[in-house]
């Protein structure tokens, strides 16, 4: 049986997940041995019109996207969506709470109409469906190497549903709410097996929330940890403006 | 090749980003040469205005995945200045090694996954897995170096999560110093493999002298901390960075353009390797020469070369930090806390790709008011534009369409341009405050 | 089971050396610092021991019953066999609560069938605890379920006496183990009695056992439905900490993982936790533990009441741990001691200087809605949301005249104003009947259990069934409202709502607008009598129920109005198949202090003001004085 052709495209994004696929190093050569990479604009002048699996990084931010979007969804049998930007709109989506015209004001002042973009940066799957998703910024490559292998296998590409909490204890974390900082990983979906918590960081929630988080609870800890209302908005907001409008 | 062509790519391939190349050429004259960069606008700037100084290196590492490391020691140092805060030579030394590791993966990215495979013939380095395994694997191990380098200090090369303002919020234990220094010293022999490989390609021959501007720091090659040195001006403070790049719009680009001295000036490895070849290490110096790398160059492919030199003095620089600092030990430093104040601070610091610079401004609160990057890439783009438009007449005599339009993206690709990067950053005074 | 022999003592460092000889044949685990964390880990080097005791964040089941273990490794081509650690470890220097959960494992392992991972590494290692003679710290509560004093689970166990350890050998491989390689002598009895003495004081004036220990099977099968299940429910994050760190959790997951290759795999397990949401989902979508409630219910009884009539002891061990690691403050101790007083129990708080002291606020509009009611819209001065939930109601006052209890009308806000609808039937109605805009009066409250976020979450999904008689329309409205507002958030809203003419109707332009809506939303109405120009139904209110095509097991229904109006409405929805756990009833009583002191509103032996005025009705239903 033939391998199944993978083609990677990117949208607006910062290419990071790419790159992160390219730091698989030799697992890189071992992927290569179960898949057949088509095209990868950042790594191969080579294109290719037909592919099985298209993994796509970026969100979908100006009109020209959505012609490429539709075109990708028609000839690939399964879409991934890589990324935050992708799977949930991401950084990007910082900027959707102004207004376009304001940005582009601010932004390009002396020829704002130079510059195409559209009101909200989104992730993909509002231009076309979505068969899988890799969450993270950057993605979590053992993670992607996981799931390409569970669509070879014909297996559901399975993403936790639990919190990053059960990963940073599996670790054996000193909770980070007890060195005096807040975190997001009550409510966010493990799968990076807490790297942020793990490094002396917080976690900042760019994998997107779990389904039926408990935002009021997570509210109350925060504001409990010395957070007003508006820094816990802005911190959900970081990466996950687009899916976490029930915070408001 | 006719008088008269038209040269269009489209997204050119194994660069960073979103580019286009445009020449049209009717009768022998040049009617338009142009490097475009359509990358989509994502509005950086507007989403720092009013975020809390904690997230500043969060949101600007998201600018670009390669250069991730570069935005956020930029951002930190600029945070760092306009609080006041000094480094500790521990820091400083994690920093210049954090920097080192992604100077490993960058170059080593640029020189064998992006460049090399033009030289001999492949569209990609995939093919080289079947060809010249050994070189892909030799690669690959370089690579995986830069990446643990920086996961030792950073927690993950891309989006580092462990460098805050003030310090390191996770620090590396003795033990995995060691087992990274024994891996760098061995790296050497996998660059010296390397020099070998380069030294027996051809590139192509051309030349344009140009304003070289890189960071400068006396008695050391500077990374993190130093002034800007200017080929044509000399030493000028990083706080001045304003009046060096001088930055001005074009129609076809969503970059802005910088210039100083001349029409245009280039930043990167070649710039760093003619403003402080005297203190590169001995070996970094030897490969030099055997890479037909003078102390001054002027040919842009060379650039490339340049990467691969430096890398060795990386080999030796980093070799020196981690015995200095198994010799005394890991200090448990805590990271220190700004006191907030109204103030505004510059960080300029030397990533793979050129000099890069951030400012930031903060209210009493301590949350951002204004903010401006300059991008490494964005001051080298009329530079490449420049080369371009020397090139093109110089070889509608000599070259086919084919081959210039190969010359033309390899001229791009020597740059080792970050496309995403330069377009995303510009100053902004935020008018409604 | 075992002879708990004290016989022997050794030096400290006796102690050490003799570990140091057995890293010889043994991996040595102990609790150690590593990267600014203390915990239990393998040691290569026996200095590195932390003989004072920090409560680390795992437990040292870890050993045994690992984060991840490979337990098959196979060949696509089909070969497979089992994967079982056979390496010999001492685990040195756990200390009793961790010693009682090890005890509880090895019982469940070993249960029905025989576990050989966790079996076999447990028949491979030697257990060496250190006694507590005090509490580590203000979470611990071992002394609750006595397991300070562990009967099984270790091979010796080093009672500290200064300089020197007294060792009591439990097991013949304990014995073995101290004979090669402690060098003891005979015990100083005193200094070990003193050590009883010592930690039988601390551990007493710490707290003794739960009161109802024994009991605690038998008092949570008779506590289902609780309250405290809902307000721990409430916070709880689904995080699955509590039971990541907990000893006696042994739950698992098990999970195939092919190599790249594609040619050959592992089948492993891995920690999993009933508390996570989709821990009880079926690959066909349905989950059998969907509502945190139940989750919560199921782990804490689970420690308490069905693993403890298997164990015949608390499989709860009190270490703490998941009250050290729940950052919405869930303690398996609030439960316990909630479940065991029961609605008896006295909760003490400090005093409120401000409790009996309102605040101003200014009638913004006023509106004639019939002959003797009247609506007002209230603006606090202090510019603060009222912030209440639906059903609640406040106190108003009107000085000189006095302070009456009236329901917000007006669905929950982040500003300022709130409706309400008044009726002028005593003194100080009828006072405010006789104010302007722009007149003032003061407010305390909200008060009251209304339509909390449990009740709004368990209707979530449902057809909600509102039935309204009268005035009784007023307090519903703030929950009607609020859910039309999100009204695709459920299965269907029915509104039945019944006047004794249509001069009486509350809120007539807006049940106007309501009956527009269409879509799940319908209002069906009736008066007792009318004319001719009223179009729409008569009859009682009970009338409309027929009308209203419901599953019970997927209704919810909210019911106010007049007193008499309750029995017959209730009967009736009884008929229909909807039982009276899924009818809530808001209940009016006099009120006077609103805050459960004066005592005008009992009912039994509940404060209105307080357990209500929103009730589940199976929950009041045997009380005498409720309808």
């Amino acid at each position: 049986m033939s391998k199944p052709k993978v083609a990677f495209f990117d949208f607006t994004s910062c290419e990071g997940c790419q790159l992160s696929i390219l730091n698989l190093e030799t697992e890189l050569l071992e992927l290569l041995d179960i898949i057949d990479i088509v095209e990868f604009r950042e790594a191969m002048s080579e294109k290719s019109d037909t592919y099985d699996i298209a993994v796509i990084e970026g969100s979908y931010s100006r009109d020209s996207d959505l012609k490429r979007l539709r075109k990708i969804r028609e000839t690939a049998g399964v879409v991934v969506a890589m990324g935050a930007c992708a799977h949930i709109g991401g950084l990007n989506a910082l900027r959707n709470s102004q207004q376009r015209e304001d940005l582009l004001k601010k932004v390009y002042p002396d020829h704002p109409e130079w510059y195409e973009t559209n009101e909200k940066a989104l992730p993909i799957s509002a231009a076309i469906k979505v068969d899988a998703v890799v969450p993270g910024c950057p993605v979590d490559v053992k993670e992607f190497v996981h799931i390409v292998k569970n669509l070879v296998l014909g297996k559901d590409p399975g993403l936790p549903t639990y919190p990053v909490c059960v990963e940073c204890k599996l670790n054996e974390n000193i909770c980070v709410y007890e060195l005096g900082k807040t975190c997001l990983g009550p409510v966010v979906r493990a799968g990076c097996n807490a790297v942020c918590t793990s490094n002396g960081g917080v976690c900042i929630g760019c994998r997107g929330l779990i389904p039926n988080p408990n935002l009021n609870s997570q509210k109350d800890i925060m504001q409990k940890y010395g957070l007003d209302m508006q820094r816990i908005i802005d911190s959900v907001n970081l990466f996950m403006t687009e899916n976490a409008r029930e915070v408001q | 090749m006719s008088e008269t062509i038209t040269i269009g790519v489209n997204h050119i391939t194994r660069v960073e980003g979103h580019g286009n190349i445009k020449v049209d050429v009717q009768n022998g004259e040049v009617k338009e040469c142009k490097l475009e960069i359509v990358e989509a606008p994502r509005f950086f700037e507007a989403m720092l205005e009013g975020r809390h100084f904690s997230e500043a290196a969060i949101i600007t590492s998201r600018i670009c995945g390669i250069c991730s490391v570069g935005h956020q020691l930029a951002s930190v140092r600029a945070t760092e200045d306009a609080f006041g805060i000094e480094l500790t030579k521990q820091n400083h030394q994690l920093k210049t090694l954090l920097d080192m590791g992604q100077y490993f993966e960058s170059h080593v990215l640029h020189i064998y996954f992006l460049a090399i495979p033009d030289f001999i013939g492949a569209p990609s380095v995939f093919p080289l897995v079947a060809t010249h395994k050994d070189v892909v694997l030799s690669a690959l191990k370089l690579k995986k170096l830069g990446h643990d380098i920086g996961e030792m200090i950073g927690g993950r090369l891309v989006h580092p999560i462990s460098m805050i303002p003030g310090g390191f919020s996770h620090l590396p234990t003795e033990e995995k110093l060691e087992e990274i220094l024994k891996r760098i010293q061995d790296a050497k022999e996998e660059l010296k493999n390397g020099v070998k490989l380069i030294s027996s390609l051809k590139l192509p021959d051309f030349e344009r002298e140009t304003e070289y501007i890189s960071m400068y720091r006396e008695g050391e090659y500077a990374f993190i901390d130093g002034n800007i040195f200017s080929s044509d001006k000399g030493e000028i403070s990083y706080k001045d960075y304003r009046k060096v790049t001088n930055e001005y719009l074009v129609p076809h680009s969503t970059a802005k353009r910088a210039k100083f001295s001349r029409h245009s000036y280039m930043v990167g490895a070649l710039a760093r390797f003619n403003n402080n070849y005297k203190y590169l290490s001995a070996d970094a110096k030897q490969a030099a020469e055997d890479l037909g790398l003078k102390q001054k160059y002027y040919n842009p492919y060379m650039n490339t070369v340049a990467q691969l030199v430096e890398l060795i003095h990386i080999v030796d620089n980093s070799t020196e930090i981690i015995n200095d600092m198994l010799s005394k030990g890991i200090k448990n430093e805590t990271p220190v806390t700004p006191e907030l104040k109204e103030c505004t601070g510059v960080g300029a610091v030397e990533v793979p790709r050129g000099i890069l610079f951030h400012e930031y401004t903060y209210d009493k609160n301590g949350f951002i008011t204004k903010a401006n990057c300059i991008i490494p890439t964005a001051q080298n783009l009329q530079n490449i534009e420049d080369d371009m438009n020397d090139i093109v007449p110089a070889s509608i005599k000599t070259r086919t369409k084919d081959e210039l339009t190969l010359d033309l993206e390899m001229l791009v690709r020597a740059y080792d341009p970050c496309i995403s990067c330069s377009c995303h950053l510009l100053n902004v005074e935020f008018v409604n405050e | 089971m075992m002879s708990t022999v004290l016989e022997k003592q050794a030096t400290k460092d006796n102690i050490i050396l003799g570990l140091k000889k057995a890293m010889a044949e043994y991996e040595i685990a102990a609790l150690t610092k590593k990267e600014g964390k203390i915990l239990f880990d393998y040691i290569d080097d026996v200095n590195k021991i932390e003989l004072q005791y920090t409560p680390t964040v795992l437990s040292p089941k870890k050993f045994f019953f690992p984060q991840e273990e490979v337990i098959l490794e196979y060949t696509m081509e089909g070969k497979v066999q089992a994967k079982i650690d056979y390496r010999k470890m001492v685990l040195f220097g756990v200390r009793p609560c961790d010693i009682t959960g090890i005890q509880i494992l090895d019982e469940a392992f070993a249960e029905s069938n025989g576990d050989p991972n966790y079996l076999t590494k447990r028949e491979n290692s030697v257990i060496i605890g250190i006694d507590c003679n005090s509490v580590c710290d203000e979470n611990a509560f071992c002394y609750k379920v006595n397991s300070q004093y562990p009967d099984g689970g270790f091979d010796i166990m080093l009672h500290d006496l200064g300089n020197s350890y007294a060792m009591t050998i439990a097991t013949e491989k304990g014995e073995l183990f101290a004979e090669q390689y402690f060098d003891s002598g005979r015990v100083d009895s005193e200094a070990m009695e003193e050590f009883i003495r010592t930690k039988e004081r601390s551990f007493e004036e710490a707290g003794g056992p739960f009161e109802e220990l024994e009991n605690l099977p038998e008092i949570f099968a008779e506590n289902e439905h609780h309250p405290i299940w809902d307000s721990e429910a409430e916070r709880c994050l689904s995080c699955g900490s509590c039971i990541m760190v907990c000893p006696t959790c042994y739950c698992f997951d098990v999970i195939d993982e092919l190599a790249l290759s594609m040619k050959i795999g592992d089948r492993l397990r891995r920690w999993d936790a009933c508390m996570l949401r989709s821990f009880a989902e079926v690959a066909g979508g349905e989950n059998f533990r969907e509502e945190v409630k139940n989750r919560v219910k199921h782990r804490i009884n689970r420690k308490f009441n069905f693993l403890m009539r298997k164990h015949g002891k608390s499989v709860c061990v009190g270490c703490g741990r998941c009250v050290r690691s729940c950052l919405a403050d869930i303690s398996p101790v609030t439960i316990v001691e909630a479940l065991t007083e029961t609605s008896r129990q006295v909760r003490l708080v400090e005093k409120n200087n401000e409790l009996y002291l309102p605040t101003k606020a200014y009638i913004r509009e006023i509106v004639q809605f019939t002959e003797k009611e009247k609506f007002f819209e209230l603006e606090m001065e202090n510019g603060k949301s009222l912030n209440h939930q639906p059903g609640q109601f406040v106190l108003l006052s009107i000085f000189g005249i006095g302070e009456a209890a009236i329901s917000i009308s007006s669905p929950p806000s982040f500003g300022n104003r709130f409706d309400i609808v008044v009726r002028a039937v005593g003194d100080v109605t009828n006072k405010l009947h006789t104010l302007d805009v722009g007149d003032f009066v003061f407010i305390r409250g909200p008060f009251g259990h209304g339509f909390d976020k449990n009740i709004q979450r368990e209707m979530e999904g449902k057809h909600v069934l509102f039935i309204a008689g009268g005035i009784g329309y007023v307090p519903l409205r703030s929950l009607i409202n609020f859910t039309l507002k999100q009204k695709e958030h459920y299965a269907k809203i029915s509104i039945l709502y019944g006047c004794k003419s249509p001069e009486d109707r509350m809120y007539k332009d807006e049940l106007d607008y309501i009956s527009t809506i269409g879509g799940n939303v319908e209002l069906l109405e009736t008066v007792d009598s009318a004319d001719k120009s009223w179009l729409k139904n008569t009859g009682v209110i009970t009338s409309l129920i027929p009308m209203v095509k419901f599953h019970p097991e997927n209704t919810i229904a909210v019911v106010c109005g007049p007193p008499v109006m309750y029995k017959f409405v209730i009967k009736a929805l009884n008929d229909q198949g909807l039982s009276n756990e899924n009818i809530y009833v808001s209940l009016e009583r006099r009120m006077k202090c609103g805050v459960g002191k004066c005592g005008h509103c009992q009912l039994d032996d509940i404060y209105v003001c307080q357990d209500g005025p929103v009730f589940r009705f199976s929950d009041i239903e045997e009380k005498e004085e409720a309808l």
